[in-house]
């Protein structure tokens, strides 16, 4: 899957460790979410899209 | 510096502190306990008395346990990489190593097996780790 996390994240002016924290999360998952290495969970995908206030679709695309 | 977030720090300090307790209290239990042994002859009080340093072991195993509860679910999937390259290293070693004393290579003690399994925990992470950046 592609996302747009990074982008969103950086419009946003958050470092990972910010979103991590929002999302209570470590770090180091968004970075794995990010650079493609990790699909978050439905769970996890739903937090964040909640978060950004977006669709799933709208951040992630298969 | 890559900054730490606050989910990370939350869960490694109770581990360490869980953990750590474990450690500790091992540590002591066993310097205590193998004196203690050495002045039974009866089989039955020195293997009870030898065995005491478990407890703390099992409340090691218990804060691994719960570590892994409270990880995120990549961390969860990543431990799950590592733990599995661990204990099929350690079952291909005790294994391999069973068919060489049975051709007559000297006996290993069982304590051999858990330093193995932890040395392949470590080189596994290690690896991991290095891999992801």
């Amino acid at each position: 899957m592609t996302n747009k996390l990074r982008e969103m994240r950086k419009q946003r002016q958050l470092s990972q460790a910010d979103l991590a924290n929002q999302l209570n999360v470590s770090r180091q998952t968004i970075n794995a979410i990010e650079t493609g290495k990790y699909d978050p969970s439905l769970p996890l995908a739903f937090k964040i899209a909640g978060l950004f206030e977006k669709r799933i679709e709208d951040i992630f695309s298969p | 510096m890559t900054q730490t977030d606050t989910f990370t720090k939350k869960v490694s300090r109770k581990y360490f502190m869980e953990l750590g307790g474990a450690m500790v209290a091992y540590a002591v239990i066993l310097f205590a306990a193998i004196p203690v042994m050495q002045r039974s002859d009866d089989l039955l009080t020195r293997s009870l008395i030898i065995l005491l340093p478990m407890i703390p072991v099992v409340f090691a195993a218990v804060a691994i346990y719960r570590h892994v509860l409270r990880i995120d679910e990549f961390q969860r999937l990543q431990v799950l990489k590592i733990i599995t390259i661990a204990a099929a290293g350690t079952a291909l070693f005790s294994m391999g190593y069973g068919f060489l004393e049975i051709a007559g290579l000297p006996k290993l003690s069982m304590m051999v097996v858990w330093p193995v399994m932890a040395t392949l925990w470590i080189i596994a992470g290690i690896v991991l780790r290095v891999r992801e950046r």
